[in-house]
């Protein structure tokens, strides 16, 4: 299978690889997988006073298509709300990336680690959270 | 033929000749249907005596192989080449302890085990120790030049940005190798309260995230494997 250019520049060039504390001020964590492939991914948000997405950064153990979703997930995160954050939905990223139907899970992992990010910052900061992984991702 | 003791994978009656006195004909085995535990006589539970299946899956092999049926009619050897695919499959199913665990709590639960999107916890720092070691052997193969003769390959070798690469690859995979261990036996343990109808339901969730675990497991092995290869070459 073919990889669009896309996922090859986001895995050549991933951006925003790396890590905050999980424990510093307005950062929120989260790590989602995938057991029936192995894939792992964490991302982090790190959001400032005004609720505005500062900055964000992601690890993930997987296949290209994966570590695109994730990369380009991190660079969608940047500049938003929590409330942009937490619409983006992996058919979005189905569509930029342009990953086949084998692929879709990969963006669908992106989506979850998105939310589940999002959530546990607002958690540490004790505002109501949203529904992670509720099955609406397709 | 008439030794093969086999259970009719088509009408599921027991030891059955060559032809099905359960329902007097040669069915085409329903694939969705066969039992791979009852394939092999043995019971459908966490553990699995190892030495058993081996045995069984070689005397089945033995009397079923489809080379031993060239000179029966077609319809028994399409019989004989289905039960031996079935066989083979079987084999591999229960012999990988991942897949045997998800398939048996396939069997009990009647639907496919549930996955959890949440990491178990026993092996999130491998995760990230293994990513982080996968990009400094990446950031070494980048620099790394061809070597121009067998002379400068076999000195590289010997490279200590190389060595020390390998000796934490192979660190990893020990620990690796010790959480699938630590997962063996953890499913030994859930066998020997399997028969307690009350821990039942307890005991199928443990082993749906167990079987996570060793599938994460794999994955973590396959890079490593793989990064390693890259190093030699």
């Amino acid at each position: 299978m073919a990889y669009s250019d896309k996922v090859l520049d986001h895995y050549n060039n991933p951006r925003n690889m790396g890590s905050f504390g999980k424990e510093e001020d307005g950062v929120g964590t989260g790590i989602v997988g995938a057991p029936e492939c192995g894939d792992v991914m964490k991302l982090q948000v790190k959001i400032n006073d005004d609720g505005i997405i500062e900055d964000a950064k992601f690890k993930t153990f997987g296949c290209g298509s994966a570590i695109a979703s994730s990369s380009l997930a991190t660079e969608w995160l940047k500049g938003r709300t929590v409330d942009q954050a937490l619409a983006i939905k992996n058919t979005d990223i189905v569509e930029e990336l342009n990953l086949p139907p084998v692929k879709i899970h990969c963006s669908v992992l992106a989506e979850d680690a998105i939310k589940a990010a999002v959530n546990d910052f607002l958690n540490r900061s004790g505002k109501p959270t949203q529904a992670v992984g509720d099955g609406s991702a397709s | 033929m008439n030794e093969i003791k086999v259970k009719c994978l088509g009408c599921g009656s027991l030891e059955k000749g060559d032809f099905c006195g359960g329902c007097h004909t040669i069915l085409p085995i329903d694939h969705d249907e066969v039992d791979f535990f009852q394939l092999f006589d043995l019971e459908p539970r966490p553990a699995l005596d190892r030495e058993l299946l081996d045995q069984r899956f070689l005397e089945l092999s033995r009397k079923l192989h489809p080379d031993r049926h060239t000179a029966e009619g077609s319809d028994l050897r399409l019989k004989v080449l289905s039960i031996s695919a079935e066989l083979n499959h079987g084999y591999r199913i229960l012999a990988d302890t991942k897949e045997r665990v998800r398939y048996l709590v396939g069997k009990v639960t009647d639907q496919e085990p549930a996955e959890a999107k949440q990491v178990p916890p026993e092996m999130m720092e491998l995760f990230f120790e293994v990513h982080d070691l996968m990009g400094e052997a990446d950031a070494y193969l980048k620099q790394r030049k061809p070597a121009a003769s067998r002379i400068e390959a076999a000195l590289s070798m010997s490279d200590s940005g190389r060595r020390e690469l390998r000796e934490r690859i192979n660190a990893l995979r020990q620990r690796g190798n010790e959480t699938v261990a630590r997962v063996e036996q953890e499913i030994t343990q859930l066998d020997a309260a399997w028969d307690d109808s009350a821990e039942r339901p307890r005991i199928l969730e443990r082993l749906s995230r167990l079987a996570d675990v060793l599938s994460y497991m794999g994955r973590l092995r396959g890079s490593l494997d793989d990064k390693e290869l890259k190093l030699e070459m």
